[in-house]
């Protein structure tokens, strides 16, 4: 844990480092900032450490600015001898405030509550990723080549090479842009959810073409539209479709 | 510090003597809590000890300095206090804090100027400048002697 202490008083100073040194052996005292000259001078040419305790009331200002000037991106503790800046240091990213004199047991459980603040905001965004990762095997848009089989040679087709694919007869069939096909062994919607969104659409439940594949396409009325690819090729697309189609090929 | 206030809380006056040790005791404690960044320098040019001032009043002009400057061991608040026959001059090296609140010294000093009138029939001559800020205290007669 990497962490930066701004005090003006030295004796405070070294009673902050004693406990913060006993409550967590392991952190590491970055800086020790006694004025806001010294703290602007440091932010801006370190990067941000993982929790700043303050002072408020510095040698030469108050230590609110810091954060108010979006200097410090990171949870900060306060502590100060005053309780008239309660507020507004929560509206920084206050996760809490020591009233001094400082008790070491407040410092060790307010690096406890950094530390289950992290966890617990942490896991969210991991959840988030982990949802995110269930409904898309591999970040959108990462797959830059297909595996596909030529008889029984197997193959790795560029996406740029992809015109378009179809499935039929549970088989899914790359088109390449030069008029090959090949066999891969995924489904449509599996394809479809590994690449580029921008460049391929599921036009139907049997096709999914590449935006550079798609020569033209007309209305058939009632918005469905009839789309003419590159290799020849015509496909459909739906009614719920349509619009999403010309949105997309509008982009 | 709270014994002299307490046992001074009765009097008008102090004598110059006792002012300046819990001028002094006070000084030590900004000390220990500010590090190298403060210092009191006493300059003796044949003061009168016995000389008398309302109580507290140097030791409120030490205060305020500390309250209103920005001071780090790389540019200490130096207070000088200068005890000449009749009067004390307090001067500070004067560096405005960030956060400074315009006229936020006033009180205090308004109080002191009007308790100095009280006692010695003189005014509280106070000098600004960019670079400094200078306090004239006058002194009354030693107790006993008026």
């Amino acid at each position: 844990m990497r962490l930066v202490l701004l005090e003006d008083e030295p004796p405070a100073m070294a009673q902050l480092r004693a406990a913060v040194v006993a409550a967590r052996p392991d952190a590491r005292v970055e800086a020790e900032l006694a004025t806001l000259a010294a703290a602007r001078a440091w932010f801006s040419t370190h990067p941000t450490p993982d929790l700043v305790i303050s002072d408020i009331i510095l040698a030469d200002g108050n230590a609110l600015a810091l954060f108010r000037e979006g200097r410090v991106r990171c949870p900060v503790v306060f502590a100060t001898a005053h309780d008239a800046y309660l507020l507004e240091a929560f509206r920084c990213a206050a996760i809490d405030y020591l009233l001094k004199p400082i008790d070491p047991h407040a410092v060790a459980r307010a690096l406890d509550k950094h530390r289950d603040l992290r966890t617990l905001l942490a896991p969210q965004s991991a959840e988030a990723i982990a949802e995110a990762s269930a409904a898309e095997p591999h970040a959108r848009g990462a797959r830059r080549r297909i595996l596909a089989r030529l008889g029984t040679e197997l193959r790795a087709v560029g996406v740029d090479e992809v015109a378009y694919f179809l499935a039929g007869d549970k088989l899914t069939v790359l088109v390449t842009t030069d008029g090959h096909e090949l066999l891969v062994d995924r489904s449509l919607s599996a394809l479809g959810l590994e690449l580029d969104p921008t460049t391929f659409f599921r036009t139907n439940r049997a096709s999914l073409v590449n935006v550079r594949s798609v020569r033209s396409f007309r209305s058939l009325g009632k918005g469905r539209l009839e789309v003419k690819l590159s290799p020849a090729r015509v496909v459909c697309v739906s009614q719920e479709n349509g619009a999403a189609f010309k949105a997309w090929m509008g982009r | 510090m709270t014994r002299y206030l307490l046992s001074t809380s009765d009097e008008h006056t102090v004598t110059l003597g006792e002012e300046i040790d819990l001028t002094q005791r006070y000084a030590s404690l900004l000390s220990i809590r500010f590090g190298d960044a403060f210092r009191l320098e006493l300059i003796d040019e044949g003061a009168d000890r016995s000389a008398t001032l309302p109580p507290t009043s140097l030791q409120l002009l030490v205060e305020n300095a500390a309250k209103h400057n920005a001071f780090h061991a790389e540019r200490p608040l130096v207070v000088e206090l200068a005890l000449r026959p009749g009067e004390v001059v307090v001067t500070n090296t004067r560096v405005p804090r960030e956060d400074a609140r315009v006229g936020g010294a006033a009180l205090g000093l308004e109080n002191l100027a009007e308790r100095v009138r009280l006692c010695t029939h003189r005014p509280l001559v106070i000098e600004e400048t960019l670079q400094r800020f200078r306090v004239t205290v006058p002194l009354g007669a030693p107790t006993g002697a008026a």
